[in-house]
């Protein structure tokens, strides 16, 4: 309950989900409870090395349904299933893998938009790795773009 | 004779042992370098890592390409340049400050965070010679590594005045790590930031970088959650604490250091960045006036009327380009321009991006035509502030750069 309240800022500053650009009949898409707003500059800009522990906070949203805004990377394949949704469209010297999030669609393909964008979906947490290396810390299951 | 079988028996394996080590060694060797070169983009630097985790053989594997029949270090590509900063070889260190020099060198900001990842105490007069580079990226680098190598504290106290947040940032830490308290002062202003760029939350960005790097500096800063605004009640206290704990009066500031609140009516931002050439924050707005830079911008005020022409020159431009929002390639050289239609509107986003090289016609006409009544709005006078000293030129010379010169 503590987590919620805290990373409800939006909600304490006021500003509600629908504010920020969450399509209508967004939130009903997805079943259950409203997401839980988080930021994504607080969470990759997380100081993190392979295999080590990730604070508590952020190990606490996996499998939750949450709301993040950030920039498709510049770069996003079109008619891909995935994309990398960053903090900034400048992602200059940013490459790391706590550096963005691994978005992925079940019901649609990516299509590159410049400009900020509102995902709603289920978030996962935790090292995704590939030949022993790290290509995923942070994922979020979204049924479609905005 | 039995015993002299063993022995060699005993010999030929150890050897064929050796050796398979080693060439399982050099297949690892191999296999990260190629990976942190060719690999997809999230190991690189993860492989280049562990290459210079090896030791001498993953440094040798490097140096070999900076042969005259090697690769050279450009073309290693960033992953590897800042994995340089964590190697023992004097010889791959040396490689990195002459890339420094080179204003072409296509990552230079690499090559300046891999210097300052762990500065050498003979490198200060180096560090303190890059602390005017045009980019702000390497201008807080260096005072990572002027500052860690006992550079003098008046060095470091100018950089303070920096019109870039990142630079000032990275001045104020040294400062605070070198037992200055009173640079704490500067920081509470980063985490009292309100400010937007139209509706990316430039200032919460701040809070965040900086509530991470005092707290992990140890620094209490009690209840404050930075993605919380610095007004209500629980910053606001925690602040108030941090900045009862301080000795003495708030130092004088210019107006960029301090924290500002979000600006009203914007609705053109023209955001250029280059890895070269530097990087520019502009914005009209709805009053007729021109905002330079982010947190606390410079502001100019423009004739009336001239943000409406403007706008109906950008709008015209956009609607001339058949819906197409983004040209060129993804790279560390960028355009972004953002247009409000109408005053209520949601920011529209046009990107062009590209990589070092130049690429001819980058930039659609019709946008390239919509810049010129932009540009010609900016002061081009010398001025004791440092945003807006010569800016049209700078701006004229960045954009050359980018998406192709103006006509």
């Amino acid at each position: 309950m503590m987590i919620r309240l805290i990373l409800w800022s939006g909600l304490a500053l006021g500003v509600v989900a629908s504010s920020l650009g969450v399509p209508p009949g967004w939130e009903s898409s997805i079943q259950g409870e409203d997401p839980i707003e988080v930021n994504i500059a607080w969470l990759t800009s997380l100081e993190y090395r392979p295999g080590m522990k990730l604070p508590e906070e952020i190990l606490a949203l996996d499998g939750k349904k949450i709301q993040l805004v950030g920039y498709m990377a510049i770069g996003t394949l079109e008619g891909s299933e995935s994309f990398e949704l960053v903090p900034e469209s400048c992602e200059c010297g940013r490459s790391k893998v706590q550096h963005f999030i691994d978005v992925t669609m079940t019901e649609d393909v990516s299509r590159f938009t410049p400009g900020r964008i509102t995902l709603v979906g289920t978030f996962s947490v935790g090292e995704v790795k590939e030949d022993g290396f790290v290509t995923s810390l942070y994922r979020l299951e979204i049924e479609r773009l905005p | 004779m039995h015993h002299s079988r063993w022995a060699l028996g005993v010999a030929l394996a150890g050897a064929l042992c050796c050796g398979t080590l080693a060439q399982d060694e050099d297949k690892e060797v191999e296999r990260l370098f190629g990976a942190a070169i060719h690999g997809r983009v999230v190991i690189r630097s993860q492989a280049a890592n562990r290459l210079v985790a090896l030791g001498a053989l993953g440094e040798a594997r490097i140096l070999q390409e900076l042969s005259e029949e090697g690769l050279g270090l450009a073309a290693m590509g960033p992953p590897i340049i800042e994995a340089i900063g964590l190697c023992q070889s004097a010889q791959l260190r040396a490689a990195l400050w002459p890339a420094l020099v080179d204003g072409d060198f296509p990552w230079r900001p690499s090559v300046a965070r891999a210097l300052a990842e762990k500065p050498r105490a003979s490198e200060t007069s180096g560090f303190a010679e890059h602390l005017t580079d045009p980019l702000a990226e390497v201008r807080a680098a260096m005072v990572k590594g002027f500052g860690g190598t006992q550079g003098d504290l008046d060095g470091l106290n100018t950089m303070l005045r920096d019109e870039d947040d990142r630079v000032r940032r990275a001045a104020a830490l040294a400062l605070l790590d070198r037992g200055q308290g009173r640079a704490l002062w500067f920081l509470i202003e980063e985490l009292k930031r309100e400010d937007k760029f139209f509706e990316r939350p430039t200032g919460m960005s701040a809070r965040i970088m900086v509530s991470r790097a005092l707290s992990k500096r140890g620094v209490d800063l009690g209840a404050y959650d930075c993605r919380l605004a610095s007004t209500i009640k629980v910053n606001a206290e925690a602040l108030q604490k941090l900045i009862q704990s301080q000795e003495g009066e708030r130092p004088p500031m210019e107006s960029w250091q301090i924290a500002s609140g979000p600006v009203l009516g914007e609705r053109i931002g023209l955001e250029l960045r280059s890895c070269r050439a530097g990087e520019f924050f502009l914005r009209w707005t709805d009053t007729d006036q021109l905002l330079v830079g982010q947190g606390n911008a410079a502001v100019v005020t423009l004739p009336p009327g001239t943000t409406q022409r403007l706008v109906q020159d950008l709008t015209r431009g956009y609607d001339n380009l058949e819906g197409r929002r983004f040209f060129g390639a993804a790279g560390c050289d960028m355009e972004q321009v953002l247009l409000r239609r109408t005053p209520q509107a949601s920011s529209e986003t046009l990107v062009i991006a590209k990589g070092p090289a130049f690429v001819p016609d980058l930039r659609p006409a019709p946008l390239t035509n919509a810049y010129g009544p932009l540009i010609a709005t900016l002061p081009d006078q010398k001025s004791s502030d440092p945003r807006l000293h010569n800016l049209r030129s700078r701006a004229i010379a960045a954009l050359a750069v980018l998406g192709g010169p103006l006509p």
